[in-house]
């Protein structure tokens, strides 16, 4: 085992620290920081998109460096330390970017991936409906044949950056309503275009969901992902491939950090051996991220280990947000420093446990894994 | 950054494995070790041992763990480094003295991670058998796996095997990290963001506080899995949750190393006078 990051990602790790310490960069992130309510995080993307370090994964005609899944978690620790939020970003270019390159055309990929490298173009998914949340093969939004394309019509639920965003990925039924998976196509959707109407669901979180109902809305041809029909595979595998657990790992680290800086001598004696568990929890969850993203590095991917991660990840970070709001109390609505990051923490981890596979989904299919024989 | 086995650890984990099958509980396997030529895998070449450390000694210790043995390979290795001629005796396979002074330094670092490595393979052979004795204890007609009070226990208890097994896997490489001395270069490289701060101290100080309470829970509730037959004598999990109790303390309580490990916390946050203020009121006497 080979827990150094060698010069490559030495490298890369200095480059990045090099773009968010420029002046524009900097001041970016102050904005969005002193600013209230749910920021707009796209100046910010412009500004790092500019350096090329978004997606050091991709290609570079596709504006990447040619690196391999573990230059990701170089990249998103310096943003995370840095204090970038996260959710465009993982929106755009780990989720919708990683759908693109695997089964998305040399056209489609060349449209979009640049500009998402750059951060001149932002992009969400669309897959939940009112009447289908964890259970995805119940959707019901449709997609009626037309010449040149499809007309798609729905409710899709719970996007976060929505409104924000240009392009979304929507999973649409263009098959028999009556199965469940076959006829689940994966489109992409112009959130300009005539018939899309977002609005927004209050949350808990910082970070506020969105309704985007669909009334007839024009997908061309050329803007349907793989074979159509075929969208329930490519589905699953883009959300178990999502399952690295980096960026709730990340976030335990960086909530961890906050309450260890934000111990006053008052609380120092009682907190030892808290401070001993969640340090050791956090740790655990950034050594799962990277044994997963090693696994995608060898394309080993083990769905299985994934789960495993994303359970881990996100309920280590949940529990360091409840660590750090019982530290201060989180009741009282702080507007600065650390107890404003614990705070906010704290309102966002419930909903660590529940995105990109409930807990009780993780824990169904590693369970699945061991009945009947041994590991 | 590869934190995946390598060759040579899985080619010595298949090779125990096979060795080590059939040999009964608490089985003294010191003269199988002997055989494998295995006591000298952490001693230097000089002494007669195989230099290869302890990333490959945490895989030894493992799969002892994993069979229940009652090894010397952690006493040996403890042994060995109180100088070089005791070195030469444990690679020659002389049974190490039964009692030994309590190591200290890098010597209780080190032993540590092998005891983290014993109990995570005492947690995964327990595991195992919770696993396989599910699968065949029926109730309402169905193995007992199959119901999700007991699958997502088993799956819980995998996640927290799987957690144990890497922090122990990460203190083993930063331990061998800092003897081998770090090569120039690296200190023109960016400090990235090192979990347990980069210490081997502080990550062997966690890695077995985790694996002595993933020992003690995860052998607890396999040999409940097993229903009565697991108290009786004839029972193999029943020694896996004897050797848990004993093992887990062995070099600290859980209490005490977690506390120890949050001390180490406080220590390395940024020096300023803030720090220096909250480790003061958290005690001096913390080790």
């Amino acid at each position: 085992m080979d827990f150094g990051f060698d010069s490559h990602q030495s490298r890369l790790r200095a480059r990045v620290r090099a773009v968010l310490a420029t002046p524009g960069v900097r001041r970016a992130i102050d904005d969005l920081a002193a600013g209230a309510g749910e920021p707009d995080e796209r100046p910010l993307y412009r500004a790092i998109g500019a350096a090329g370090v978004l997606a050091p994964d991709w290609p570079a005609e596709f504006g990447g460096l040619d690196g391999g899944p573990m230059s990701v978690a170089v990249v998103a620790e310096e943003l995370s330390r840095a204090g970038v939020p996260d959710t465009l970003h993982i929106n755009t270019v780990q989720i919708v970017g990683s759908v693109l390159r695997a089964i998305g055309t040399a056209d489609q990929q060349r449209r979009w991936l640049p500009r998402f490298a750059g951060g001149e173009r932002f992009a969400c998914v669309l897959y939940t409906e009112p009447e289908a949340g964890s259970d995805l093969a119940a959707l019901t939004t449709r997609a009626e044949p037309v010449p040149g394309g499809y007309r798609v019509s729905g409710t899709k639920i719970y996007s976060l950056k929505a409104a924000l965003c240009d392009v979304a990925l929507a999973a649409v039924r263009t098959g028999d309503p009556a199965s469940r998976y076959d006829g689940i196509t994966l489109v992409l959707i112009d959130l300009h275009a005539p018939g899309v109407r977002a609005t927004r669901i209050p949350s808990l979180a910082d970070e506020h969901f969105h309704r985007v109902d669909l009334d007839a809305v024009f997908v061309p041809e050329s803007d349907v992902l793989g074979a159509p029909g075929a969208g329930w595979a490519a589905l699953t595998t883009a959300l178990a491939m999502e399952r690295t657990g980096l960026d709730y790992a990340l976030k335990a680290a960086r909530w961890y950090d906050t309450a260890r800086g934000g111990l006053t001598p008052g609380d120092a004696a009682d907190s030892l051996a808290d401070l001993g568990r969640h340090g050791a929890s956090a740790d655990a969850a950034r050594l799962l991220a990277w044994a997963a993203l090693a696994r995608l590095e060898e394309d080993r991917f083990d769905p299985v280990f994934a789960a495993m991660a994303k359970l881990h990840t996100s309920e280590s970070a949940a529990a360091v947000a409840e660590w750090g709001a019982a530290l201060r109390g989180a009741a009282t609505a702080p507007t600065t420093g650390p107890a404003r990051c614990l705070e906010s923490a704290w309102r966002e981890a419930p909903g660590l446990t529940i995105s990109a596979g409930v807990s009780e989904v993780m824990l169904e299919l590693i369970a699945g894994s061991l009945s009947g024989s041994a590991r | 950054m590869r934190p995946l086995p390598d060759a040579l650890q899985d080619e010595l984990r298949a090779a125990l494995r096979q060795a080590l099958r059939g040999v009964p509980p608490r089985g003294d396997v010191h003269d199988l070790l002997g055989r494998l030529g295995l006591h000298g895998l952490e001693i230097a070449p000089a002494a007669g041992g195989l230099g290869l450390g302890l990333s490959y000694g945490v895989v030894v210790a493992e799969e002892l763990g994993r069979v229940a043995a009652c090894d010397t390979y952690r006493s040996g290795c403890l042994a060995a480094e109180t100088g070089p001629a005791a070195a030469a005796g444990v690679a020659a396979g002389a049974r190490p003295p039964a009692t030994a002074p309590p190591p200290a330094g890098g010597a209780l670092v080190r032993a540590r991670i092998r005891q983290a490595a014993y109990l995570v393979g005492l947690a995964a052979g327990a595991h195992d058998l919770a696993v396989r004795r599910s699968g065949e204890r029926h109730q309402f007609g169905r193995p007992i796996a199959a119901f999700q009070a007991t699958g997502f226990a088993l799956a819980a208890d995998l996640v927290r095997i799987e957690e144990v097994r890497l922090l122990t896997a990460y203190a083993a490489w930063l331990a061998d990290r800092d003897a081998a001395g770090s090569p120039d270069s690296a200190a023109a490289q960016p400090r990235a963001w090192p979990p347990a701060d980069g210490e081997p101290d502080l990550a062997a100080i966690q890695a077995l506080a985790a694996a002595a309470e993933a020992a003690t829970g995860v052998t607890r509730r396999a040999l409940h899995l097993h229903g009565t037959y697991g108290l009786t004598g004839d029972a193999a999990i029943q020694h896996y949750y004897r050797l848990a109790g004993t093992e887990a303390t062995r070099w600290g309580q859980p209490a005490a190393l977690w506390r120890a490990a949050g001390h180490r916390r406080l220590a390395s946050a940024p020096d300023t006078e803030h720090t220096t203020a909250v480790l003061a009121a958290a005690g001096k006497g913390e080790r």
